[in-house]
């Protein structure tokens, strides 16, 4: 498994589609700068709010392309016949591509967290704001949680890319579950609020969403930017019960595409 | 010698038509004027839309309106885009109400009176989303207590801000308007009470001292107002000046305001301190 990783590793950063992406996701930083001139009140919370928004944006392409590039394109081409031809398993394949990735999302995280970190502390230098960000424990607490997101994510992506025989299956699937998964606790919260009191679209809609809430996992329970952002911190409860939801179901997606993948013919 | 034989080959057959149908275009176009839009906030997408639009992340959703409410002209906005201004700012609110530009610019700009349910809507949201700052719950309260016309509540709501300051001065401030709203919301045994309480809470100096001449005086009025009503009995009319009180022996003398104020008798025969008694009173 650890020629996977290795491999994985050289291959993600080589790439020329994630040079472009990574690019991408430094001008988001900069977007996160130039937003804080919007805010006369807290320049610095919307400069590391939206920089948040960016960062997630930009990691889960990342991974994304990384899933694309590591598994998807090995199947599409039948490269993969050329690694599984070595005394390996399957599972080592899979899993070592997976931590593959997540170790190229942690680089970029942590490359991608500094800038912002620059980007707010330069952001409105000649305003000092009532309420001042968290850049300590914090911030750093809400970028494992934007880690623990992408990596759900990019478990759904693989494994579709496991059953996949179109190789942009899985970022159309992964890009759609992220939207979808993210969204999930604003649609629960929304009907909950009762849809501004149209009852009849609340009545009808509770029940799938109902439903969708046990087949999707609802992403923004790990997104606890409210810490860094206005000191609310959440409880070490919601976090260990929240981290779990996460890595379950990362387990349960990887556990199917690996039984997936043993049984695929690749012929 | 003749002349060279016209054969039409697809680049001609293709550019031709394709440059005449330009030109007749732009003539056609040149005289119309695309119709004048709404400057500012004419519409307001739903709220899945805007969550989906931000890619699920409801922060950014918040983020994306709170910039077009920022940049809204408000010198040029007519009543239905400051309703559909209202709508927006609550589509933020409910996105996240914690957001400081949102409470801060619904507090005001939303102070019309059809608009102010919006401005407290997002202006509690803002208070219980944001545990350590009392600005919103001032601005709840004001509106409370000047547009609602209710200074119970008002007060309350100040009250609940003073232990989200560590400034003394901010705290006192809140304190000391609370307890002049009180004067207003509630009967004047009730509000001598609730600002004694306040008095005795606060650390001894000089704003305890402070408080407590509010509670002193609001005890005063509170027995004025009795032997008002115990005048009424005796004599079959209400007073018409304090000094009626005592000439009829229900007070010793006319009560010292510690602030210097002092009583009255309003036009319908109730106590009062001076500078709150309608005109044309003794």
């Amino acid at each position: 498994m650890f020629e996977f990783i290795v491999s994985g590793l050289r291959s993600g950063i080589r790439g020329r589609s994630v040079q472009i992406v990574f690019a991408l996701g430094l001008v988001l930083v900069a977007v996160a700068y130039l937003s804080a001139s919007f805010s006369p009140r807290h320049p610095r919370t919307v400069a590391l709010d939206v920089g948040f928004s960016g960062m997630r944006f930009t990691l889960i392409l990342l991974s994304l392309f990384w899933v694309q590039d590591l598994v998807a394109r090995e199947i599409d081409r039948k490269i993969i016949l050329q690694s599984l031809s070595f005394p390996v398993s399957r599972a080592a394949f899979l899993f070592g591509r997976y931590f593959a990735v997540l170790a190229l999302v942690c680089l970029s995280t942590c490359i991608l967290a500094l800038s912002l970190l620059l980007a707010v502390a330069l952001s409105s230098p000649n305003y000092d704001q009532d309420f001042r960000v968290g850049l300590g424990l914090p911030f750093w607490v809400t970028i494992a949680g934007l880690v623990i997101d992408v990596s759900v994510v990019a478990a759904v992506a693989l494994a579709t890319a496991t059953v996949s025989t179109v190789s942009m299956l899985p970022l159309l699937v992964g890009a759609g579950f992220a939207i979808a998964g993210k969204a999930l606790g604003a649609a629960v919260d929304y009907l909950a609020r009762g849809a501004d009191g149209d009852a009849p679209f609340a009545d009808a809609w509770a029940g799938r969403v109902e439903t969708v809430r046990w087949l999707i996992p609802d992403l923004s329970r790990v997104d606890w930017r409210d810490w860094p952002l206005y000191g609310v911190a959440p409880s070490i409860e919601v976090i260990a019960w929240s981290v779990l939801m996460a890595v379950a179901y990362s387990a349960i997606v990887l556990a199917l595409g690996w039984r997936a993948l043993e049984n695929r013919e690749f012929g | 010698m003749g002349l060279m034989p016209f054969r039409p080959n697809g680049f001609a057959v293709l550019l031709v038509p394709a440059l005449l149908a330009y030109v007749a275009t732009i003539a056609a176009l040149s005289g119309q004027r695309p119709p004048s839009i709404a400057p500012e906030l004419s519409a307001r997408l739903p709220l899945a839309a805007q969550v989906i639009m931000a890619g699920g992340d409801r922060y950014l959703a918040a983020n994306m309106a709170g910039f077009r409410v920022l940049v809204a002209d408000t010198f040029r906005m007519k009543s239905d885009e400051f309703a559909t201004q209202a709508q927006l700012q609550k589509d933020i609110s409910w996105l996240n109400p914690a957001h400081e530009d949102n409470y801060y610019i619904a507090a005001a700009i939303l102070s019309q009176p059809h608009l102010i349910p919006a401005a407290q809507y997002v202006l509690r949201r803002a208070a219980d989303a944001r545990p350590r700052d009392w600005t919103p719950l001032f601005y709840y309260g004001f509106n409370l207590y000047h547009f609602e016309k209710n200074p119970a509540a008002a007060a309350q709501a100040l009250l609940e801000g003073v232990s989200r300051t560590q400034d003394v001065a901010e705290q006192w401030g809140l304190q000391a308007l609370a307890a002049r709203w009180i004067e207003r919301g509630y009967r004047t045994d009730e509000a001598a009470r609730l600002v004694g309480q306040m008095a005795d809470n606060a650390p001894p100096g000089t704003f305890r001292r402070y408080m407590k001449f509010r509670a002193e005086r609001l005890v005063q009025l509170d027995r004025l107002k009795t032997m008002a009503l115990k005048f009424r009995d005796m004599y079959g009319r209400s007073p018409t000046r304090i000094e009626d009180l005592v000439d009829a022996r229900l007070i010793e003398r006319v009560p010292v305001d510690p602030l210097g104020v002092g009583f009255a008798i309003d036009t319908a025969g109730e106590p009062g301190f001076r500078d709150t008694v309608k005109a044309g009173n003794r």
